[in-house]
């Protein structure tokens, strides 16, 4: 198998898996209590948190606070911080392009009789940071705005919208989902107010997710019970996936340059012979300012899920957001903000690198897919023009 | 998610290209999802003797063009217009909820094929 959907989830790391074994096992018990086992897993939990917030460069452990998923982190940020902030405003301001974790979240905050902006984005799926500025106003609470996207790789100048945004009392959150353990990502830096990531995307585990949030902000909590992670996430601790999620943090930060640079060099060489050998084939997202292993294409006279699956028979996993592999008929939603004709939004191909991927695994993909492309332009009907 | 016999007409499609001397022709595309498929027919007195399609679109399109021109070949109009898309879907052995409009696209465009009796 050559595996080419690291967006998608990544396999657990050996180290990652070995971190976490005890936690099911030897030190299992609740970290609430006070005798000496649970003392044992409070002190993983806490050695983690202190871990991840050093990562991030956040001021304190306490900021960061674990949930279930990425998608979790998103929701108790976006209804979260905007439901603790009504009585200063009902506005909203994110993209066309976000997770649906911060879309339809958005969309449940419109259904409580919030406003929200959705901002369009160019070409390369980038927000201009002027735009965001122009769509806020007196009751503007919470901006939204992922670091990197999901489908195409785009970066989004996060730090840019938060230096425009300073000093106006609007909270900033960022989808890093995508970025983190992948880039570099420095709350600080980057000025914002919370920060979604989930594990299972830097070689953690599925299930465990954090979102950073900044000392003194007010979050409304989504799941009340237990009072766990002060308050704002109760629910026994996942012990075993937090101390998973840092140990895979550790990792990822570990030598994350030389594996960015090794990443992008295939990435291009397989970009290049991909674009080299077809016509009519397109690169999805910013040619640079992309995730280093995200390589995403639109093929005109070659659908999507048809590619999928002829490069599935060699082996090959990669993923499509094409009309045809979703319920809806329709092109995802971020094809369709980059404003693709729907003819060429039908045939895209998103294949995502990862530490695992040789030299000869992609030249291997790139070949499939060049020969899966030619095959299903040889089956359609030719242009009528 | 999709049948075997789906896959296999997928990744070895049957009657693929014109057909010489073709009687009949159309071409259909389905606007919401973008799926096109078009047939060439040969009809020899009532007989359809000769199909071959070209599809674009995802596997149930292409597998739906494919088996449909594998059923029809050698049948009367008559018959060739009794078929519906529940027949072809049958055919396939299934298709999932959301792909059926494939096999739809194929049965509407050999129809209009038919209907139209000369070359466009």
């Amino acid at each position: 198998m050559i595996y080419l959907d690291h967006a998608a989830t990544t396999p657990v790391a050996p180290e990652v898996l070995e971190a976490m074994l005890p936690y099911f096992t030897r030190v299992y018990a609740n970290p609430s209590n006070v005798h000496r086992p649970s003392l044992e897993a409070r002190r993983a939990l806490d050695q983690a948190r202190q871990g991840v917030a050093g990562h991030l460069g956040a001021r304190q452990a306490s900021e960061i606070v674990f949930t279930a998923s990425g998608t979790e982190a998103d929701n108790l940020a976006v209804l979260g911080l905007a439901r603790a902030h009504r009585e200063h405003g009902d506005h909203v301001v994110t993209t066309r392009i976000e997770h649906h974790a911060v879309l339809h979240a958005c969309d449940q905050l419109e259904r409580e009789g919030f406003r929200v902006t959705r901002l369009p984005v160019d070409e390369w799926g980038r927000v201009d940071p002027q735009a965001v500025l122009e769509a806020c106003g007196p009751g503007t609470v919470l901006v939204s705005v992922m670091l990197a996207n999901n489908e195409i790789g785009s970066l989004q100048p996060v730090a840019e919208i938060a230096e425009l945004l300073r000093g106006r009392g609007i909270l900033l959150h960022s989808d890093a989902v995508q970025a983190v353990g992948h880039i570099p990502v420095d709350v600080g830096q980057l000025g914002v107010d919370a920060l979604s990531l989930s594990a299972h995307k830097f070689h953690g585990p599925k299930g465990v997710g954090a979102l950073y949030l900044k000392t003194g902000i007010r979050v409304e909590p989504l799941l009340f019970g237990g009072g766990q992670e002060r308050g704002l996430r109760s629910g026994t601790e996942n012990v075993p996936g937090v101390v998973g999620l840092a140990r895979a943090l550790d990792l990822a930060c570990a030598g994350r340059e030389e594996r960015a640079e090794r990443l992008r060099t295939l990435r291009n060489r397989l970009v290049e012979r991909v674009l080299g050998e077809l016509p009519d084939a397109h690169l999805t997202g910013h040619p640079e300012s992309r995730l280093p292993g995200t390589a995403s294409f639109v093929f005109d006279g070659a659908e999507g899920e048809s590619l999928l699956l002829q490069l599935d028979r060699k082996g090959i996993c990669v993923s499509t957001g094409s009309a045809c592999s979703n319920a809806t008929l329709e092109p995802s939603h971020v094809l369709k903000a980059l404003g693709l004709p729907l003819q060429r939004a039908h045939g895209s191909l998103r294949l995502t690198l990862g530490r695992e991927n040789t030299v000869e695994e992609v030249d291997q993909a790139a070949q499939a897919l060049v020969e899966a492309v030619r095959r299903l332009r040889s089956l359609a009907p030719r242009s009528r023009s | 998610m999709y049948s075997p016999i789906v896959l296999d007409h997928f990744h070895h499609p049957r009657h693929v290209g014109v057909v010489s001397a073709a009687t009949g022709h159309a071409r259909l595309e389905n606007p919401v999802c973008g799926d096109v498929v078009e047939f060439w027919i040969r009809v020899v007195e009532d007989r359809l003797e000769e199909i071959g399609f070209r599809a674009f679109g995802c596997a149930a399109a292409i597998a739906s063009a494919s088996m449909l021109a594998e059923l029809v070949r050698g049948l009367s109009s008559r018959e060739v217009l009794t078929l519906e898309a529940a027949d072809l879907v049958e055919a396939l052995g299934g298709l999932p909820p959301s792909k059926t409009h494939g096999a739809a696209l194929a049965v509407e465009t050999l129809r209009a094929a038919l209907g139209e009796g000369v070359i466009s």
